[in-house]
């Protein structure tokens, strides 16, 4: 089956200003990609130029293995980064303009909005105008527009961003269920731990360029591994100092270890029952994408990052009480 | 490479269609549709319950010098036939039959208006039945009192008056008092009403005439006389050499006709571009802010867009005009077949809307519209609020009022090198052309300044294009080109 996107050594700068630079990745029909990465990072300049809004300086893009343009028209879901709606048109109006731009018929066109209005919970919005909507509502809305037409690829540029929680919660069910119909979707976020939940594979990017492609799994290899040790008795500290590279002492008796790359979680523990030392906590910590992507990228990239992750620090939060 | 960007006609007609209803289901939108019919049917209304919209005012006169008061009401009276006699003579033009045309006139002007009104009684009574007298906007009664004080509660309003068994007020007070000699009376005028000068402007006319008087008929001179000759003085003939279509090649109103009709054309033109180009614009702007361009442009090309709106403004905008344009024909059909039609008019008109002005005013009026219109939407595509917008149009509208000020030379000296200068240039051409068109221009000067014009337009859709692009999707705005005029033009570094 034909890819549906690949990019070879893509870059673009802005005024002299690298946006992306050689950047290269192909997209495997039926993945979920989590494009991540902070603000600025690039990943809303690459997918302007995977579909060709704008030119890359230098490299290659291949939408179903063409250039962008016509031939990718109505094989493509596209929700931008930009939300809106013509605030006139009604929830179903809105949905079959972009069906029927799409190349859906114009009663078929409005089928489908009914039947995608009531599917995911919009009944009652049918005749609504988009400017009484709110702001949760009209993103979905938005997002139905963008995916009336049953696309074989779905692009979806930050697509949580200012959502609640409860329609976050939709929109992953949303994906989930696009997913099912092995379709194939990439999305990008700089919020980490819906990328965790819902993706295949995952491409960070930072300061324009990619430093990670791989699966979640590989992704998270890269975290640091840490283990959470208590003991009522002495000698837990220097149990465990030969296989960390950093303790932190977190209550009393209890420390938290960040492993060293060659140590083996399970050696501490055979070694505290060869000694002696009755351990009352043995928890090993997975480690979660965004450490993942602090040890993948370096100490600048770093900061930006905290900066992103406490600016959506309130909606991940709030999230995490609602998904785990 | 082809010119002309490719386009998917269903996605561009998609793309008209909601531009246009978008506007159409406005309140707005049916308001102003409305509204020619509303006032036509508001002033048809006014006309039929023969309203008096200035009703006529009762004056009074007390002379102390007992000379004026008399010969002021002949004048008033004088005043009244000319008024009729210009009435009488607007009727003329409804007399089909030459002979009988002429006729009247020469009655109208040598035996008066009482002769003119029997001639067109017994053997035009059709246009006679058309006749209406002056109105008055007022009338001399005699005085309710004899001294000023007891005419003032009168005046104030505390006491009225009894005209012809009617209970009214007294609208004001002519005083003509003893002045240095009898021929410079001091004249005064009482009213409450500052405003209506009828009476006091009739006066003066009067006050005007009496010093002609007193300076003419002493030396034997008749006023009257003059006035009489004045009247009967022959008029100029006009004649034009390039005429064919009447033997004698009489200048008439069907030869000035197609300038009017031109004039009108052009500025109805300027009208449907300006609207149209200012509703692009704000198009632009809704899209803008409804940040929805970036989605549509994964499913449709640039050139969709811009087309699709240029296409459902054009429409909006024809609909917008169209209640004027039919408000207009069926105004021009009914003279021609319902009313007492000018046989002249009628070939004026017939002649001023002929082959080469309805393709040229097609033309100019699609180029026209794109020129503008293309401006409009790159602007607009810089916009991100209606101040950037104005701040942004603010040049272009002068250019676009530049263009309006030539239509009016197309009366005055169709020939003006001006109006031919205008032709050449793309922004000016269409209304310029369109008034030139009856003094019959060179057809190659037509088409060199259609063919500037496609060229210009073709420039301006690929130059909003691009800025389209970079403002949808860089997000630039008025900043941006404030700052490049600023490093490119005034050559300051940013």
């Amino acid at each position: 089956m034909m890819s549906p996107l690949a990019l070879q050594s893509v870059s673009k700068s802005f005024g002299g200003k690298p946006a992306v630079s050689d950047v290269s990745f192909t997209v495997n029909p039926g993945e979920i990609i989590g494009f991540l990465g902070p603000n600025g990072a690039g990943k809303t300049t690459t997918l302007r130029m995977a579909l060709g809004l704008i030119k890359p300086d230098t490299g290659s893009v291949e939408l179903f293995g063409q250039m962008p343009g016509e031939e990718a028209f109505g094989r493509i879901g596209f929700l931008p980064e930009e939300r809106g709606l013509y605030k006139k048109q009604t929830a179903r109006e809105a949905i079959a303009h972009m069906a029927r731009l799409n190349g859906i018929k114009k009663k078929q066109a409005f089928i489908l909005a009914d039947e995608m209005l009531d599917r995911y919970g919009l009944g009652e919005a049918k005749r609504k105008k988009n400017k009484d909507m709110s702001k949760g509502m009209a993103q979905k809305v938005q997002l139905l527009a963008a995916i009336a037409h049953d696309p074989e690829f779905y692009i979806l540029d930050e697509p949580f961003s200012g959502l609640d929680p409860v329609n976050q919660q939709v929109l992953e069910g949303i994906v989930r269920e696009i997913a099912s119909r092995g379709r194939t979707i990439i999305f990008s976020t700089h919020v980490m731990e819906h990328a965790e939940r819902l993706c295949d594979r995952i491409i960070l990017m930072a300061s324009g360029r990619k430093v990670f492609d791989g699966t979640t799994e590989a992704a998270l290899a890269n975290a640091p591994r840490r283990v959470i040790l208590a003991s009522e008795m002495d000698g837990l500290r220097e149990l465990a100092m030969p296989f960390a590279s950093e303790i932190e002492t977190r209550a009393d008796q209890e420390l938290s270890l960040t492993l060293k790359p060659e140590a083996q979680a399970h050696d501490l523990l055979e070694k505290s029952v060869a000694q002696g030392l009755r351990l009352t906590k043995y928890e090993p910590i997975r480690p979660t994408l965004h450490e993942a992507f602090v040890a993948l990228v370096g100490e600048d990239v770093r900061k930006d990052m905290q900066l992103a992750k406490d600016s959506a620090g309130q909606n991940v939060n709030v999230n995490a009480e609602v998904f785990e | 490479m082809s010119l002309l960007p490719k386009v998917n006609i269903r996605r561009t007609f998609l793309i008209a269609r909601r531009d246009y209803l978008g506007y159409v289901k406005t309140w707005g939108f049916w308001i102003s549709f409305l509204l020619p019919f509303i006032f036509g049917a508001f002033g048809f209304l006014l006309a039929s319950a023969d309203i008096d919209l200035t009703p006529t005012q009762n004056i009074t006169v007390i002379d102390e010098t007992g000379l004026h008061a008399d010969r002021l009401q002949d004048l008033y009276e004088e005043n009244q036939e000319d008024a009729a006699r210009a009435i009488l003579a607007t009727r003329a033009y409804f007399i089909q039959d030459k002979d009988k045309r002429a006729e009247f006139e020469k009655i109208l002007r040598v035996d008066g208006t009482k002769a003119a009104q029997t001639y067109l009684r017994e053997n035009v009574p059709g246009v006679s039945a058309g006749y209406k007298a002056p109105e008055k906007n007022f009338k001399f009664i005699s005085p309710p009192a004899d001294t000023f004080d007891a005419l003032l509660p009168y005046l104030t309003g505390e006491k009225r008056l009894n005209v012809d068994g009617e209970e009214t007020e007294l609208g004001g007070v002519i005083v003509f008092k003893q002045g240095p000699d009898p021929s410079r009376p001091i004249a005064e005028y009482w009213s409450t009403n500052v405003n209506k000068l009828d009476a006091p402007d009739l006066v003066d006319h009067y006050l005007r005439r009496l010093a002609r008087i007193t300076y003419l008929e002493p030396q034997g001179l008749s006023v009257a006389e003059i006035d009489r000759r004045i009247a009967l003085a022959p008029e100029t003939s006009l004649f034009s050499p390039i005429k064919t279509s009447d033997e004698d090649q009489a200048v008439n109103k069907s030869d000035t006709v197609p300038y009017v009709v031109a004039t009108v054309l052009a500025f109805m033109l300027w009208l449907t571009v300006f609207s149209g180009a200012y509703m692009l614009l704000t198009s632009m702007l809704e899209e803008k802010l409804n940040k929805l361009l970036e989605m549509m442009l994964a499913t449709t090309r640039f050139s969709e867009i811009i087309l699709g709106k240029l296409l459902g403004v054009a429409a909006l905008t024809l609909s917008m005009m169209a209640p004027y344009f039919i408000v207009g024909l069926g105004g021009v059909l009914w003279y021609i077949f319902l009313g007492p039609a000018d046989q002249d008019v009628v070939s004026g008109l017939a002649s001023a809307f002929d082959a080469q002005m309805i393709i040229f005013l097609i033309i100019y009026l699609i180029l026209g519209y794109i020129l503008y219109g293309a401006f409009f939407i790159a602007l607009g595509s810089l916009s991100s609020s209606m101040q950037d917008a104005q701040t942004l149009t603010t040049p272009i509208l002068f250019v676009l009022m530049a263009c309006v000020a030539v239509i009016p030379l197309g009366l005055s000296a169709p020939d003006s090198p001006l109006l031919r200068i205008a032709t050449f240039i793309p922004f000016s051409a269409p209304f310029a052309s369109i008034v030139r068109l009856p003094a019959d221009p060179p057809l190659w000067e037509l088409l060199l300044s259609t063919a500037f014009l496609t060229v210009l337009c073709i420039g301006t859709i690929a130059m909003a294009g691009r800025i389209f692009r970079f403002g949808v999707l860089s997000g630039a705005g008025a900043d941006v080109v404030v700052s490049w005029f600023k490093r490119v033009v005034l050559r300051r570094k940013s």
